[in-house]
């Protein structure tokens, strides 16, 4: 119901700020409140990082728009439980291959997204994800060279209360369908050869609750449970390796690409914070499937 | 659902403004000039969303009202803005930092008590929380507040009157509107029941 009021305010709105641009203009610049408050909470989000920062890299310099690292998201998030992120590496900008990347939403209860470790042989260069975001926040990717050097991409999400947001599904039945993996494989847009690079989406059913999230019916919160490493490789060799947090949205979600030929197997073990271990593996598809 | 309602706000008054031809009016994004009618019971979701301009059995008080209580010490403030409570089964080296609050200097903080149902135990905390400041005594003047449009302090302040105290007073701008009136918040934590 609120989303219709909205969508005539907004519809209203636009009505009146086009036939009246002129007029309007300087008050929206000159009167709105909220961009102070983005302003104000871009200060509260600077000033958590900067108490982050020596907790997760200690005084290590850390660079900032090298374009080594890139990230993407939505300026405003739709859903604030799954916001989109897209990181994509450029290690020939940096001294040296890409072995992490630490995805950081400063002020999420738990700040530390995910740890991803990038295999030494995989060619990977983008992967994307979905996440919770608690409050108007930066996301920070910071990449790591394996010669130590660290470089940072960040960006500004208008969003709150994704960590708290409700399942979107009765839990009898995320239960019932947890740990279930399904992988997408795009096809390839050149012929087959070694250095084939391929895009996946790996996609997995878990509720991963994140603590927060109340019991409809109960009203107690529903304890914390969520995938908190994962692993994919390719014939036993390493493409990624995650170490996740509470802000992976539920039904984690990963598209990534590699490099490698036709043939073999993609394996997939994914362990959540009760100790149960997922597994599942599909055949490389050839080009052209 | 609150971002939805969030976004459009200033446009809504501005919209509204020229609808009515008063283009000089300040754009005031804080006051709802759409009426909120009172739910019979709790608000039970989208707690962040604009409220009544009452709350049946008490009193209801703008900035200026509060602050002379506050200088007067003539009523008992209680911050009842919500907060997420740490899991208690996060792996191990798990960094985690509780968001920070801030509110009126003085005031006894009940966290999560202005949820529309809640727990015996929440319930328990907040009528104790109440007790052991009152002294007991449900005639003493109370004031509920949480931050500018959010239910959880309507809720809260509702949930007082029906446990009989008979003073209640709900500040609904909340701790923002106090900042915005220049008064002085200060950080808090939340009240630990004994």
């Amino acid at each position: 119901m609120r989303v219709f009021t909205n969508n005539w305010f907004r519809s209203l709105a636009r009505v009146a700020l086009i036939s009246t641009v002129a007029a309007a203009g300087f008050i929206m610049v000159t009167a709105d409140p909220r961009m102070a408050l983005a302003a104000d909470k871009q200060e509260v989000s600077a000033a958590v990082w900067n108490e982050l920062k020596p907790e997760l890299f200690k005084n290590r310099a850390i660079k900032l728009g090298t374009g080594v690292i890139h990230i993407e998201a939505p300026k405003r998030a739709q859903d604030p439980g799954l916001v989109p992120i897209d990181l994509e590496i450029d290690p020939g900008k940096a001294g040296g291959e890409i072995a992490t990347i630490t995805l950081v939403i400063d002020v999420n209860p738990s700040p530390v997204v995910a740890v991803i470790k990038i295999g030494k042989n995989s060619g990977l260069r983008k992967i994307s994800t979905r996440v919770r975001v608690n409050d108007y926040s930066y996301v920070r990717a910071i990449a790591e060279t394996a010669t130590g050097e660290l470089h940072m991409a960040e960006t500004f999400v208008k969003a709150t209360g994704g960590c708290a947001a409700p399942s979107m599904k009765n839990q009898d039945d995320a239960k019932a369908t947890m740990g279930v993996m399904k992988l997408r494989q795009f096809p390839p847009r050149e012929e087959a050869s070694a250095s084939t690079r391929r895009e996946v989406q790996l996609m997995i059913r878990h509720p991963n609750n994140s603590g927060f999230q109340m019991d409809q019916v109960t009203r107690y919160y529903i304890p914390a449970h969520f995938v908190n490493n994962l692993k994919v490789s390719r014939n036993g060799e390493m493409i990624l390796q995650m170490e996740g947090g509470i802000s992976i949205s539920e039904d984690p979600n990963f598209r990534f690409d590699f490099v490698a030929p036709s043939g073999g197997e993609i394996e997939a073990e994914a362990i959540d914070t009760a100790g149960t271990v997922f597994r599942d593996k599909w055949p490389v598809n050839a080009v052209g499937l | 659902m609150q971002l939805v309602c969030e976004m459009p706000e200033c446009l809504k008054r501005v919209a509204l403004t020229l609808s009515v031809l008063s283009i000089l009016s300040s754009v005031n994004c804080s006051a709802a000039e759409v009426a909120v009618a009172e739910p019979a019971g709790y608000r039970l979701d989208e707690y962040k969303a604009p409220v009544p301009a009452t709350l049946a059995g008490a009193e209801v008080a703008t900035t200026q009202e509060v602050a002379a209580l506050w200088e007067q010490k003539a009523a008992i403030f209680f911050d009842v803005m919500p907060r997420l409570p740490k899991p208690d089964n996060l792996p191990k080296g798990t960094i985690w930092r509780d968001a920070p609050r801030k509110d009126i200097p003085g005031s006894i903080w009940l966290a999560n008590v202005g949820y529309g149902e809640i727990t015996k135990e929440t319930e328990a905390y907040f009528q104790a929380g109440l007790a052991a400041n009152t002294a007991g005594d449900k005639t003493r003047k109370i004031l509920i507040y949480c931050m500018t449009d959010c239910w959880m302090s309507w809720n809260a302040a509702k949930r007082a009157v029906s446990w009989g105290y008979t003073s209640v007073i709900w500040y609904p701008d909340g701790a923002n509107g106090w900042e915005r009136a220049k008064h002085t918040l200060t950080a808090a934590i939340p009240y630990a029941a004994r």
